[in-house]
């Protein structure tokens, strides 16, 4: 089973519709911003928050905070990939150019791992320096 | 050559296809006619794999579609005109297509220009005309360069000049020694491109045969006109015809040919104005083949 021939189409298909490359967007706006945002808040709270507080926490979860939301973001971008050939019906087109279902979906599902975990690292670092940036006093 | 043989599927209660045994030759046009309804999208999806048969098998040169190693260089089939992401242009649907199948980029190139799509290539197909669509569809089919070529209803959406182009482009098809299979529910778009009918009704085969026997087939009728028609009407009904008094005042009359009308006239001295065989028209006997096999009653 070669799969490269499937995954480059699936991969052209992938960034040549605007949904899903502003859904990776998305992602990376709510990782780093909700990240910097929770940073901000932390330092100005800092000076209330007394021992049990300072105790507790941790400025490598603070920073990386906005990734709960980010999850939700790639989560639609899975759902997309296979929800919109249906939707617009070119999943036949699809079958018809590769009749192995099998391979369409392993190289979607390629395609969505490698360009979320791709952004995904980039946001954790972009996110990390915003985020210890705005905690530094 | 494309060979179907007992193919059956059923939706549910429904029976879509019904026992379907025919063959596609290359070389030729081939029609495939039938009411709306009447099954044949289900053949054409069965044909490529994207509805499995409950029943029988259809092979495309010998092999089931998804043994194919790179379909598109085989087959190409229009469906559905609206089977791709309205998101994306219509060069990068091309490219993705061809990337899946390992079809060179130029060949893109060359398909846009093909059917006239350069100006709008880069434009989010979503935004294009029901023949804009067509033709990015008949693109997609002939990508690589395939040696058997599925239309479905390729000429629906398209203005006159877009159906003769379709019309041509088909013939040079078959011209060149391709498998060429249309399917139409249209008589008179077909008696114009195809050198081959079949013909299908609620998922049964009801004709396989060359154009020009099937327009033997369908028989003529005769249009008389004498001064004396009333007797004539009823000397041929005597001997078998059926006569028919239209509107003008001819008479037209089935189940006798010109030469037994023209002798019963001469032997009893009636005569005759005119004699002239008509050709019953291919949709006339389109509808008389399928009447009995519409899946949607209407009065026409």
């Amino acid at each position: 089973m070669n799969l490269l021939p499937t995954v480059s189409s699936e991969w052209l298909k992938f960034r040549s519709v605007r949904s899903t490359v502003y859904t990776l967007a998305v992602t990376v706006f709510l990782c780093v911003g909700i990240g910097a945002l929770v940073c901000f808040a932390e330092r100005q709270q800092w000076p209330n928050e007394g021992l049990p507080g300072h105790v507790a926490f941790d400025p490598v979860r603070t920073s990386l905070f906005g990734f709960f939301f980010a999850e939700i973001a790639i989560g639609v971008i899975g759902v997309l990939i296979m929800s919109s050939e249906y939707s617009s019906g070119s999943i036949r087109t699809t079958l018809a150019a590769t009749p192995r279902r099998l391979s369409v979906l392993i190289s979607k599902a390629l395609v969505l791992f490698a360009s979320t975990i791709v952004v995904g690292e980039a946001c954790s670092f972009v996110s990390f320096f915003i985020g210890q940036a705005v905690l530094h006093p | 050559m494309i060979e179907a043989q007992g193919l059956v599927k059923h939706y549910g209660e429904t029976t879509a296809v019904d026992g379907l045994t025919f063959s596609v030759r290359e070389g030729i046009v081939t029609g495939f006619l039938g009411p709306n309804g009447s099954g044949k999208s289900t053949t054409m999806r069965m044909m490529i794999g994207l509805d499995h048969p409950d029943a029988g098998t259809v092979t495309i040169d010998g092999r089931p579609y998804d043994e194919i190693k790179w379909p598109l260089r085989e087959v190409g089939a229009l469906l559905e005109a609206r089977a791709l992401h309205p998101g994306r242009s219509a060069r990068n649907h091309l490219r993705a297509l061809a990337a899946s199948n390992r079809i060179p980029r130029s060949r893109v190139e060359e398909m846009i220009e093909l059917v006239g799509l350069t100006s709008v290539a880069n434009k989010r197909a979503g935004g294009y005309s029901l023949g804009m669509g067509q033709r990015l569809g008949i693109a997609a089919a002939l990508l690589g360069d395939p040696e058997v070529v599925l239309f479905d209803e390729p000429v629906n959406g398209l203005d006159p000049e877009g159906i003769q182009w379709v019309r041509e482009l088909l013939r040079s098809l078959a011209k060149q020694g391709r498998t060429v299979f249309v399917s139409s529910h249209l008589m008179s778009e077909m008696a114009l491109t195809a050198d081959h009918v079949i013909v299908i009704g609620k998922g049964k085969l009801l004709e396989d045969a060359d154009m020009a026997q099937m327009i033997a087939r369908v028989g003529t009728s005769v249009s008389v006109r004498s001064p004396d028609a009333s007797r004539l009407a009823e000397l041929l009904s005597g001997s078998g015809g059926t006569v028919v008094l239209q509107k003008d005042g001819a008479l037209l009359v089935t189940d006798l040919d010109p030469a037994a009308i023209g002798e019963t006239s001469a032997r009893e001295g009636i005569v005759l104005h005119e004699l002239a065989p008509q050709r019953a028209s291919l949709e006339e006997a389109f509808m008389a083949l399928t009447k009995e096999h519409l899946e949607f009653g209407h009065a026409t």
